[in-house]
């Protein structure tokens, strides 16, 4: 082999190989020439073969020892087994998918990442199909529950309506999945713990065999039957059910079967009259198998037939069952049931939704532990402890005419259905060969007719006339009657009739014509038996009594056995007596029928007059309310009315109240209501009206004939002090020229009569002279207005204000609502101290000298009456002079002296307000006015501030203020800066340090 | 005159050439297929060069055991190599696995590293201080060399295998090796640090 070394000095190549023993002849000859010809080649040499000892000892402690290969195969196999015990839990997953991607993503792999995206795309897109499938599937109509939900069906009890929708979609949809979705959810239903896991195919296999069994088990219940083995054709009819409720052949083959059995059983019925033998007869038909079928559900009929064949208890415990279904609610609630045994075995007493015939399921009277059931198919059933060799009486009421049938075993069709007897008996007009033909002769029936009716007529009396003569030509009679009369004269009353039974029924019809009934009841009580029952005993009775006379005319024993015997006797005839009581009690009850009629006039509760109470309540305000009491006392007196309570409280303070109770004449109440509203503010004022019947009768609509009278009127008052917030405040200031004092005292005189209460006063004199008077007035608000115009001619009205305070829910024009006027009324003040009806200003340019103008304008001042009340004077360095002067003089002597400062120099500008006062005299002389002087010169053209050294000193200012300005800026922008660039130093430092680890 | 002389049986490094190529490629199929007597043939046959070449990245002598056993567990989890190609396969295993071996260290590795090689100079009474010191230098030395020059000084002087061996290991040609070897030792004898050592 040739070796190629790129080794830039071959040297070291070839002493390694020399080292190593791998030289070739050629090789080893020109080193060995190399290294006699070159010291340095022999430095080399030597340098190598001590690093070759150096690497020899360097090495020779980490070379594995001889065990090392087995410890390394026990090692591994160790691990292989560790690794296939070991289930990898989420966190090592999660741990390897970060390694994983945290591989992929090092480095710049941009195939990778298209990878991953396409992949995740692939994935979303693939799942994204049966997702939507399987939530279409979930809503799929029928279907209650998907496969899912197994668990949430099998919490369900086995005949619920869910379960039994679940078992329709079942028996009805054809695809595969959700037969296969609807029988797992029905089989955990029933069977929660054994659900089976199936595919589609394993689902339509088992449907397929659902299907085939129960056609098996039909077709073994059709040869059964044929064969005669009736109990077992239904026990295989039931399983062909079961195992497909919706077999479409099994109406059709209970239809079949029936109407053969129907025909057999007519055949053997007609054969055995004439042989006067027990019948039996299958009685039903297509319609009542199907409504069979429909009532009878599956899990009851299951658990029926596994049960009864076993014992007589469990036989028993089945029939209880199968008579306690309650019919009507399972038709409804079992739209698919199995279960066709009891229908088929015919004596079901069966119900439907289609017109009355539940209502046919008559009774089931429970009575001696004998069951009777009536419907309208089958007559009248009895079952449970019937013994045959009895006859049953039933008093024929109602459907089945009113003479009753009797039913025996020779008469009546039975059927050992339970592996008890069973009788049944058909109406006359239904069947009436089987029990009308051979009823026995009927005793006459004792029957005891009563009817009830409540009669409403316009004269009872004339009513009672008519009813006699109807009950006379009824046979009859009347019996009682009594009769009351109401307040309003209004008669009522009851009539007992007898009248023939027979006669019953028409004499009813023609009461209907003299009035309207409100109520009807007829009744027929059957007391055949008992009437029977007692005669039977009564003739026992009397043969006994005969007897006992026997003894007593032939015995000759002693004394105490006479003694027994008459005794007996006695008893015997006491029985006998009461006996026969009963029996003419019976005859008497029966011979009449008893009708009880309740007679009432109309408009029996009507009143006969009204009385129409009044009764006023309402609040008085009053500043007095003491005075308000005693005055609301003698309104009371002057109204004739009378005090029924007069209560005065004095409260905490000076808060008094009071509360009175009046009864006033009905003629007199509105002079009385207007003498005490007149007394303060009346609030809450309510009036009750209410009707009472005089005479306790009804208080509906009264008639046209009805007296009406007013009672007295109750007024109930609260007088309460007026402490109400004002609804308004006035605040009236007032200049009179005039006394103070006096133009009080005159006011407050006066206000009373202005229906104003003072309810405060305040009068001051200042050394000065002025004179100030303050006056509160309390008014109602519609008083208001004219006692204002009473104030204001006073003197000058200097200020107003109006103040509303309208409360929502208040009717803001509220005549009555408290108003409060405060007057301040006080002389004309010094001129100075008066605001000033006119203003003005005026600037003036003047040429001369500023500060001699403004001192003589001061001199003019008070030569013109003005009062100098403000001046100042200023120097400006650019040398403008400014003069500020504020005189105040009377309004007549402004002009005069507006003349004299326009003298002074150029008026500039001229600005003039009036503050005139509403309702005052604008042009009254004596108004202060008050004028504001702004004299001034015209500006040097050069400012003082000028020269090298001003500059200097301004631009070093504005240096400064931009200085300021720039480090206040900076000081805002390293605030705004400054801890996001830390953020970011310290986010790109962490990057840095995870972008080293990894590198490393 | 003959001044370098060939290195006879009694010389420290062994040779181990046939190791490599006495195992079937039967034997290797069988062993990917599933048998396990086949894949124990594996690991006493590769077992030591796996090691080398763990050691020589890793230099420590528990971790490059580890590193045996976790790359033989690998192939026997993946069993996806080609018979022909198995030893190279196999070989980019156990790199791989020591790289991240080395990878997940912490600290870092180091020249220093090298000083967790058992130092049977300590061991021994009476030791030459020199040649420990000598060896310390070396092992420093050793760190600072590339991983390609590293495992084939492992190679030849912790197995013992002949050049041919070698480069079945490594996958490179003779001349390359050769180049390996000679580069590697000319640089340790060149090396400043290991001055002091030379003769």
């Amino acid at each position: 082999m040739k070796p190629t070394s790129s080794n830039p000095d071959p040297l070291d190549d070839l002493l390694a190989a020399a080292l190593h023993g791998v030289l070739t002849a050629a090789e080893r000859a020109a080193l060995d020439a190399r290294l006699a010809a070159d010291p340095a080649a022999r430095a080399a040499h030597q340098e190598i073969q001590h690093m070759h000892d150096l690497l020899e000892n360097n090495y020779r402690d980490a070379r594995p020892d001889p065990a090392f290969e087995e410890r390394m195969i026990s090692g591994v196999r160790r691990k292989v087994r560790a690794e296939k015990e070991h289930r990898e839990t989420a966190w090592e997953s999660a741990v390897v998918l970060w390694r994983g991607l945290s591989g992929l993503f090092r480095g710049r792999r941009w195939t990778a990442y298209a990878a991953v995206v396409f992949a995740v795309c692939v994935v979303a897109v693939a799942a994204y199909g049966p997702i939507t499938s399987g939530i279409r599937k979930a809503r799929a109509p029928g279907l209650v529950f998907a496969s899912g939900d197994q668990r949430s069906l099998a919490s369900l009890p086995a005949d619920s309506p869910v379960v039994l929708q679940q078992q329709m979609a079942l028996a009805s949809q054809p695809d595969a999945t959700r037969l296969f979705s609807s029988k797992t959810a029905l089989h955990g239903a029933i069977d929660s713990n054994s659900v089976m896991a199936q595919d589609e195919v394993g689902a339509s296999t088992d449907v397929r065999t659902r299907q085939l069994e129960s056609r098996l088990h039909l077709g073994k219940a059709k040869l059964l039957a044929q064969q005669g083995e009736l109990q077992d054709s239904m026990k295989e009819f039931k399983s062909a059910a079961q195992a497909w409720p919706g077999n479409p052949d099994l109406n059709t083959a209970s239809a079949n079967f029936f109407k053969t059995e129907d025909r057999r059983d007519d055949r053997k019925q007609h054969a055995n009259q004439s042989a006067e033998e027990p019948t039996v007869l299958v009685k039903s038909g297509e319609q009542e198998t199907r409504e069979a079928i429909r009532v009878f559900p599956s899990n009851q009929a299951s658990a029926w037939d596994s049960d009864w064949a076993k014992t007589d208890d469990a036989r028993q415990r089945s029939l209880r069952q199968f008579n306690q279904i309650p019919l009507a609610n399972n038709a409804a609630s079992a739209p698919s049931a199995t279960g066709l045994a009891p229908a088929m075995l015919g004596s079901l007493p069966t119900g439907s939704d289609k017109g009355d015939k539940s209502k046919d399921l008559a009774q089931v009277i429970k009575k001696d532990g004998i069951n009777y059931v009536e419907t309208a198919q089958k007559g009248m059933t009895l079952s449970g402890n019937v013994d045959t060799s009895k006859t049953y009486q039933f008093a024929g009421a109602g459907q089945f005419g009113a003479t009753g049938a009797t039913a025996t075993q020779s008469s009546a069709p039975m059927i050992n259905v339970f592996g008890e007897p069973r009788v049944s008996v058909w109406p006359a007009n239904v069947k009436s060969t089987t029990s009308a033909a051979a009823a026995p002769a009927e005793p006459s029936r004792k029957l005891v007719r009563d009817a009830q009716l409540d009669l409403e007529v316009k004269s009872y009396q004339k009513t009672v006339d008519a009813i006699t003569a109807l009950s006379k030509i009824g046979g009859g009679y009347l019996d009682s009657s009594n009769s009351q009369r109401g307040g309003n004269g209004k008669l009522q009353g009851s009539v007992v009739v007898k009248v023939l039974p027979e006669n019953l029924d028409g004499f009813l019809l023609k009461l209907r014509d003299l009035g309207e009934i409100k109520n009807q009841s007829v009744s027929t009580e059957d007391v055949t038996k008992d009437y029977y029952d007692t005669e039977a005993r009564m003739d026992n009775s009397r043969r006994m009594e005969a007897q006992l006379q026997e003894l007593l005319k032939h015995d000759n024993g002693k004394v105490a056995d006479l003694l027994q015997v008459e005794r007996e006797l006695g008893r015997v005839r006491g029985d006998i007596e009461q006996m026969q009581g009963q029996l003419k009690l019976y005859d008497f009850q029966v011979q009449y029928a008893t009708v009880t009629i309740a007679l009432a006039e109309k408009d029996l509760n009507q009143a006969a007059a009204y009385l129409l109470r009044e009764n006023d309540q309402f609040s008085l305000f009053a500043h007095d309310v003491e005075a308000a009491f005693a005055q609301a006392k003698t309104a009371a007196d002057a109204s004739k009315a009378e005090i029924l309570s007069a209560n005065l409280q004095h409260n905490a303070g000076s808060d008094m109240s009071a509360q009175l109770a009046f009864s006033v004449p009905p003629d007199q109440i509105d002079g009385f209501l207007a003498r005490v509203r007149a007394l303060g503010r009346v609030e809450n004022f309510t009036r009750q009206t209410q009707r009472v019947a005089n005479d306790g009768g009804d208080t509906g609509t009264p008639a046209d004939q009805t007296r009406t009278e007013k009672d007295r009127v109750q007024v109930s008052l609260a007088i309460r002090a007026d402490d109400e917030s004002p609804r308004q405040q006035t605040q009236l200031a007032i200049v009179s020229t005039g006394d103070i004092d006096a133009q009080a005292q005159q006011i407050k005189t006066a206000a009373p009569d202005l229906g104003a209460a003072v309810i405060g006063s305040n009068f001051q004199r200042d050394p000065d002279g002025s004179a100030t008077a303050t006056l509160a007035f309390r008014l109602p608000l519609a008083k208001a207005p004219a006692f204002m115009t009473a104030l204001e001619k006073l003197g000058r009205v200097e200020s107003l204000t109006v103040q509303r305070n309208d409360q929502p829910g208040q009717a803001s024009a509220d005549a009555n609502a408290p108003a409060e006027i405060n007057l301040r009324l006080h002389n004309a003040p010094a001129l100075e101290n008066e605001p000033p009806s006119q203003q003005t200003q005026l600037d003036i340019a003047s040429t001369g000298d500023v500060d001699r103008q403004a001192q003589q304008v001061k001199i003019d001042a008070v030569k013109a009456g003005a009062a100098v009340i403000a001046s100042s004077f200023d120097r400006a360095p650019d040398g403008t002079e400014t003069a500020k002067l504020s005189f105040r003089l009377p309004l007549s002597q402004a002009a005069d002296f507006m003349a004299i400062l326009k003298k002074l120099g150029r008026v500039e500008s001229l600005a003039v307000q009036r503050s005139d006062q509403p309702g005052g005299v604008g042009n009254d002389p004596a108004a202060p006015a008050q004028i504001d002087l702004w004299l001034h010169n015209q500006a040097a053209f050069v400012a003082d501030d000028t020269g090298l050294w001003a500059t200097l000193r301004r631009t070093f200012g504005h240096g400064i203020a931009a200085f300021l300005g720039s480090v206040q800026t900076i000081g805002v922008i390293v605030a705004f800066i400054l801890p996001w660039l830390v953020a970011l130093l310290v986010v790109a430092w962490m990057g840095r340090r995870i972008y080293v680890a990894r590198k490393k | 005159m003959t001044l370098v002389s060939a290195p006879s049986q009694d010389e420290p490094v062994q040779q181990n050439a046939a190791a490599a190529t006495e195992v079937p490629r039967a034997i290797i199929a069988a062993a990917l297929a599933g048998d396990e007597a086949a894949f124990e043939q594996l690991i006493r046959a590769y077992g030591r060069r796996v090691y080398a070449v763990a050691f020589a990245i890793v230099q420590d002598v528990a971790e490059a055991e580890d590193i045996v056993q976790e790359t033989f567990l690998k192939v026997h989890q993946r069993r996806t190599g080609d018979a022909d190609s198995f030893t190279a396969w196999l070989m980019t295993v156990a790199r791989n696995a020591a790289r991240d071996r080395l990878r997940r260290r912490k600290p870092q590795v180091s020249p220093d590293t090298f000083h967790t090689l058992p130092d049977h100079a300590s061991e021994r009474p009476g030791a030459n201080m020199q040649l420990r010191e000598s060896l310390g230098r070396l092992r420093r030395a050793l760190g600072t060399l590339p991983e390609e020059h590293r495992t084939a000084l492992t190679l030849r002087y912790l197995e013992g295998l002949d050049y041919r061996a070698i480069e079945q290991t490594m996958g490179v040609s003779n001349g390359a090796l050769r180049g390996m070897l000679g580069r590697a030792l000319g640089t340790l004898r060149r090396m400043p640090a290991l001055a002091e050592d030379r003769p």
